[in-house]
Parts: structure tokens; C-alpha cells; sequence
């Protein structure tokens, strides 16, 4: 019996998981933030891949979505709702703020989306700075201090993040079996094409955007719950939303896969960088990462052994003829 | 072969062992330092005031605990300027290396989110860098600040120029959109009003902009004796650039925090002539230290002999918390969270950085504002009067 990819894929994705979710139980707590910061990282990666991969909308609007999420958790929380009705408040606060966002931005195509997606990510926090009596302005709010001892505290908000990434990434599965998640591909590849095959684009592209949207939100309620406070610069950074993007192209664009890959690669490649170069870091991952793109377009997901052992032959082959 | 692997026993065996002879227990301090980002510029003075202490204390011996001298150790990373970053390395700094004590990161932001997990553990943080009450409002247990309130800053310039200059009345304010800047001018706006200044505007403006000249020409508009700017020290140079080229002129200009930065003057020249300004600490405010640097001069001589150049109230309040942990410690003769917290609680320290005591919420509240003016390129303390090195010269540009 063999498996369709995507299945094999989606087998693949679950088992990781399944381990990442026994490590709860195993790793000490700094390793369970950083894990915390990976899971957050994938989910983030999987909701952008939606838009980004499938779609093939550049959308930079991933903090946007991510700080209207905190931001709607904060005040929730503030209102007496329990952490995970808060964390569902996010989510709707950031669905509707999609759809709201959506309706002129997705009638922009390539660049011009690009562009209108970051403007919207800059008004969306100087409008956090200062809508004060709201988002507490440039000061933030602060969220309710989780009870317990660190311990559980740490596993508590890592299996959480660790369950958005999964919800994440059935999402992705789901669309990517559906007619939804074939008329996104039809839409990438040419959306007047898709239009006369009796895809109803405007909707798909609003659905695909809502559906990434309450993604990110989620992800940031729960990162603002996890460090009980949260400011603007914080909330609506520029470099989550830019980083985003760069990991999945780095894991691989419109894969099931590519999200999971692309973060944790991510992740591995800044951490390394930066432990052993303190002051080019940002130099030296920017220059690593175009070297990335350049070398493998289609991100890891796009490696295949075969055309990397026929490579190294045609390498080692060359080096064996110009040697004396 | 085997002879060889004696042998590297045998040596391996008495390097170890004059290891242990010589060794002396470490007590290491967590700091997250902003070296790069956004922060870098504060976080790096702020790495050199923490350096300041710790070779200060090891060249006295190390800390006393309890009679066993400890040798102390600073456990730094960078976090980036990223608050996600600040919080994952504080875990790492409690978890795997251990700390019993942190340093709080630059960032009031940064300092807030931190202070949530060293509160969850229990480990207490002192901040170097934190002024604004906001930052306290949780009231956590476990985090202290050096730096007094902002209120005690603008209570003592408002007084200071009320009584100096009784005809400046009307005070156009212009401050950054950001956790500190707008903390400070909300606080001068209140003690510029309460002792019946006429605030004719206060005004904001956001990360980032080079170009002020709309806010200047309103400003100047208004025609007021008073400007009080403040924002990050590129901002202020920006500003007072602008202002001359604007033709903007008052009374009084009092800047915060930019001019007590060398930066400043140093790349306005002449613009800086009469601008005022303040500061939490200058090494003129001679203050005793008997614990390691002896006084406030001595303690700026030491860092000029080490940085080239004078400590500014950063380096100094970065110093002095590091320093007022150690005599804590020091105090409570143990590095137990518990009785150090209750010290730092409870006791008044006294630091080249001047006297250090914690209010309820953790921050301190010893007054010591200086007003300050630079005059001739050198910045020189007007008030207060036990302190004062020139008496206050009106006009920006001074009139000839």
C-alpha cells in the first residue's frame, strides 16, 4: 500500500508532534521556552504559508494579526474571561480584522499587497500607541500573572503553542485535500484563469486570509499571556513579520512540510549565527539566508537526494580531472 | 602506550587538584544586555557599568559572604532589543546557568516582562535603567530599581526655574511616543501645572521621524519661554538642529535625556550652549561611597581610566546596582534569596551613585534630581545648591 505525499506528509508532521508534545514532560524550562518560541514560530510559518505559499499573496501582515491578537487577550483577560476563552477572543479579534482588512487589501496583487500589508501593520501599532485608554498607549498593559510553579507554568504554555502549531498544521492539511486548497493553487498559478474555471476568487482569497489571520491571533493571546505583559513594539514587530516569510521560503513554499522545517531551521541557523558571531550576526544570517534562497528555491523541501548525489558526482568528477 | 596514559592521569590528576587548592567559589550574576538592536547603544553602557563593578570587587577580594570570600561573575547575552528574547534568556540564565540574582535588561518594556519570570521563580532582579513608575505597578516582590522616580526629576527642574526665572509662565512640551518619554513629559506637564505654569501644548511624536520642522513652527508659533523636549538622544540632536534652522527661540530649553550623553554636545557644537537639562546622578554630586569606589569622582576616574571618557548616570545607576546586590548579599551574609530580598527591602545603601532605599514597590525614592546646564561646552549642575557649579543662563541661543 503507498501513501499520497500529502498523506505521508501529514504522517511525518503528526509524528513529530506526537514527539514534541512527550518532550513536555523531559526538558527543563529554558528548553521548554525555547521550544515554546519554536512551536510559536511553526504556527506562525503555517498560518503566513496559507496566504504566502498556497496563494501566492506576499503578505506581510503576520505581526499585524499576531498584535491585534495580544492585544485582544490583554483586554479580554482584563474583562475577568478565563485564559482560554480570552485565547478564543484572539482568535475571532483577529479573523475579523482579517475580513476587515481583507476586502480592500486583497484587490492589491504582488508588491502593491506586500506594501499595503506592511502599512497596515505600521498603523496598527502607532494606532496601539496611542489609543490609550484602550492599549494602555506606550506604557502596555499587563496581563494576569499565570498561578503555579514555573514548572508546570512552562509545560502549561508549551503544550499550549504546541496544540495551535498542530491545529496549524491540520488546517494546512485540510486545505491542502480540499477544492478550497486546489483553488488557492489555481489562484497562485493564474487568478483570471481560476476565475474562468468557476473559482469564486475574491472569496477563496478572503477565506485563505481570515483562516491565516485568526492563526496568527491566537499565537500572540497566547504569547501575551505567557509574558504577562505586552507594548507595542512588542506586539507589532517588524521583524516577526518579515522573519516569517523567510522561514518558509527557507523550509519550502506552499508544502505541508516546508513551515515546520523552515522554522526550526530557522531557529537553528540564528541561534548558531549568532552564538559565534556576536557583532555580524544580523550580517552573516542575512547573507547565509540569500545564499539559502538562491542555492534552493524550492527551501529544504526542495532538496532531492537524487539531484544532490548526481551534483557531487559532477563535483568530485571535476575535481579528479583538474588535478594533476 | 599505556606508560603515556599514566602519565596524562598523573599530571591531569595534580592540575586538578591545584585547581581545587586555588579555587574559589564563584557568585554569578545574570544580566540580558542589549549589545545589538535598537537599545544596543544603552545596553552596552549599561554592560560597562556592570564591568566597572564586578572588576571592582574582585580587585577587593570578591564578595564577603558570611566570612568566605566569593569571586563575582557576570553571565551576560544578548538579547537583541527583542523582548521575546530578554524573557527566553532570563530562563536561561535561572535554569541552566543557575543565577541566583539578575540584572534587569535596558528596556522598561523589556524590564516588566522580565521581572514577570524572575518574580515566578523567586529570584530577585535589580534594574538599572527603569525610571518610570509604570514599570513597578505590579508590585512584584522581587524587582528593584535604582533609578528614583520621574516626578522627583520634574518636581526639582519646575521648582528650580520657578524660583529662578519667576518670569517664565507658558511651557510647550514635545516628547516621544514611548513608554519613558511620554512617563516624563506627562510628569512635567503635572508639576509644571501644578505650580501654575500654562502649558500651551503637549505634543507627541513618533519612533523615527527626522523631520520636526511641522511641530517646531507650531511650537514657535506659540511663542513660549519655555521648550521642554525629550525622546531618544539621536531625536533631541535632530531637534535642536531643526530649531536653529527653524529660528526657534525661548527663554529656557531643557532637553532629557540627550544632553548629559557626551553625544550631544558633540555633534551639535555650539547648538548646545544654555540647553538644560537633567540627570538621576553626575559624578560633581560627590557623594561617599565607603563600600568599593570611595566617592563619585573616584568612581568617574576609574571608569575614564578604563572607557576614555566620563560615566554618565548609566554606567553609574548600572554600577550601583550591581554594587547595592553585593553589599546585600554582603549584609545578609548568605546568597539566599530570601534574606537578600529582606535586606534590599529594608536597608539604606550607601553608593558612590548616592544613597539607595527601596520604597514598597521596589523602587528608589532617595531624592537627588540635579538640574543641569551646559555652559562654554561643558555640562555643569545648577541646582541642587549643596551641588550647584554655576548659577542658571538664560536664552537659546544665548544673546550676545
Amino acid at each position: 500500500m503507498s501513501l499520497e505525499p500529502s498523506s505521508r506528509a501529514c504522517l511525518i508532521g503528526l509524528a513529530l508532534f506526537a514527539a514534541a508534545a512527550m518532550l513536555a514532560f523531559r526538558l527543563d524550562n529554558y528548553e521548554l521556552q525555547v521550544g515554546t518560541s519554536v512551536a510559536m514560530l511553526c504556527a506562525l510559518c503555517l498560518a503566513w504559508n496559507i496566504v504566502g505559499g498556497y496563494m501566492g499573496y506576499p503578505s506581510l501582515a503576520t505581526a499585524a494579526f499576531f498584535g491585534i491578537g495580544c492585544y485582544a487577550d490583554a483586554i479580554a483577560q482584563s474583562q475577568g474571561l478565563p485564559i482560554g476563552v480570552a485565547w478564543v477572543c484572539a482568535a475571532v479579534a483577529g479573523a475579523v480584522a482579517a475580513l476587515a482588512l481583507g476586502l480592500p487589501l486583497l484587490r492589491l496583487k504582488g508588491h502593491y499587497f506586500a506594501i499595503g500589508t506592511i502599512a497596515a501593520l505600521e498603523v496598527l501599532r502607532e494606532v496601539s500607541n496611542n489609543w490609550e485608554w484602550l492599549t494602555g498607549g506606550a506604557v502596555g498593559l499587563n496581563l494576569p500573572m499565570q498561578a503555579g510553579d514555573p514548572d508546570s507554568v512552562g509545560r502549561f504554555f508549551y503544550l499550549a503553542m504546541l496544540g495551535l502549531a498542530l491545529l496549524a498544521f491540520l488546517t494546512t492539511y485540510a486545505i491542502d485535500r480540499t477544492r478550497f486548497g486546489f483553488g488557492l493553487r489555481c489562484i497562485r498559478q493564474n487568478e483570471q484563469a481560476a476565475a474562468m474555471v468557476g473559482i469564486d476568487v475574491f472569496k477563496y482569497k478572503t477565506a485563505a486570509f481570515v483562516c491565516s489571520g485568526a492563526l496568527c491571533s491566537f499565537a500572540g493571546g497566547i504569547y501575551a499571556s505567557m509574558v504577562a505583559f505586552i507594548e507595542p513594539k512588542d506586539a507589532f514587530s517588524l521583524i516577526t513579520t518579515i522573519e516569517i516569510p523567510v522561514m518558509v521560503m527557507l523550509g519550502g513554499l506552499g508544502t505541508l512540510l516546508g513551515p515546520l522545517i523552515g522554522g526550526v531551521f530557522y531557529v537553528i541557523l540564528k541561534e548558531f549565527v549568532w552564538a559565534n558571531f556576536i557583532n555580524l550576526h544580523s550580517g552573516i544570517l542575512g547573507l547565509l539566508i540569500v545564499a539559502v534562497i538562491y542555492f534552493l528555491p524550492a527551501g529544504v523541501m526542495g532538496i532531492r537526494p537524487k539531484k544532490l548525489g548526481s551534483l557531487w558526482r559532477r563535483l568530485t568528477s571535476q575535481r579528479l580531472r583538474t588535478s594533476p | 602506550m599505556r606508560k603515556f596514559n599514566t602519565g596524562l592521569l598523573a599530571i591531569s590528576l595534580l592540575a586538578s587538584m591545584a585547581a581545587s587548592a586555588e579555587a574559589q567559589e564563584t557568585l554569578r550574576f545574570g544580566a540580558p544586555v542589549a549589545r545589538t538592536g535598537p537599545l544596543a547603544d544603552a545596553g552596552i553602557k549599561s554592560k560597562q557599568g556592570y564591568d566597572m563593578c564586578v572588576t571592582a570587587v574582585n580587585q577587593k577580594g570578591g564578595v564577603d559572604v558570611g566570612g568566605k570570600k566569593m569571586k563575582l561573575e557576570l553571565v551576560e547575552y544578548d538579547y537583541q532589543s527583542e523582548t521575546n528574547r530578554a524573557v527566553q534568556i532570563v530562563q536561561r540564565l535561572i535554569n541552566v546557568d543557575k543565577v541566583p540574582f539578575l540584572l534587569a535588561p535596558y528596556g522598561s518594556g523589556d524590564t516588566k516582562a522580565t521581572a514577570g519570570v524572575a518574580e515566578r521563580y523567586g529570584v530577585p532582579m535589580v534594574a538599572a535603567a527603569a525610571a518610570t513608575p509604570s514599570v513597578f505597578d505590579q508590585k512584584f516582590k522581587n524587582l528593584f530599581g535604582i533609578l528614583f522616580p520621574n516626578a522627583m526629576i520634574t518636581d526639582a527642574e519646575v521648582a528650580y526655574y520657578k524660583k529662578t526665572m519667576p518670569d517664565v509662565k507658558r511651557v510647550s512640551v514635545l516628547a516621544l511616543n514611548s513608554l519613558f518619554p511620554k512617563a516624563i513629559a506627562a510628569e512635567l506637564v503635572t508639576s509644571a501645572k501644578r505650580e501654575g505654569f500654562e502649558i500651551l501644548s503637549d505634543s507627541l511624536y513618533s519612533p523615527d521621524t527626522t523631520d520636526f520642522s511641522n511641530i517646531l513652527t507650531q511650537i514657535k508659533s506659540q511663542k513660549p519661554d519655555w521648550i521642554y523636549a525629550t525622546g531618544y538622544t539621536q531625536d533631541l540632536i535632530l531637534i535642536r538642529r531643526q530649531m536653529a534652522d527653524l529660528g526657534v527661540e525661548a527663554k529656557l530649553v531643557t532637553m532629557t535625556a540627550g544632553p548629559s550623553y557626551p553625544e550631544f554636545a558633540e555633534n551639535v557644537k555650539g547648538l548646545a550652549e544654555s540647553v538644560t537639562t537633567n540627570s538621576w546622578w553626575h559624578q560633581n554630586a560627590d557623594y561617599q561611597d565607603a563600600f568599593i569606589f570611595g566617592s563619585s569622582q573616584k568612581y568617574n576616574e576609574a571608569f575614564n581610566a578604563t572607557f576614555k571618557r566620563n560615566a554618565t548616570y548609566l554606567e553609574a545607576a548600572a554600577t550601583a546596582a550591581c554594587q547595592t546586590l553585593v553589599m546585600a548579599i554582603e549584609e545578609a551574609k548568605t546568597t539566599k534569596a530570601d534574606a537578600v530580598r529582606d535586606v534590599l527591602r529594608t536597608k539604606t545603601f550607601n553608593t558612590f551613585y548616592g544613597p539607595i532605599r527601596f520604597s514598597d514597590v521596589g523602587q528608589n525614592d532617595f531624592n537627588a534630581a540635579l538640574v543641569m546646564q551646559i555652559q562654554d561646552g561643558k555640562l555643569l549642575v545648577l541646582a541642587p545648591d549643596a551641588l550647584k557649579q554655576a548659577d542658571l543662563r538664560p536664552g537659546v541661543p544665548p544673546k550676545k
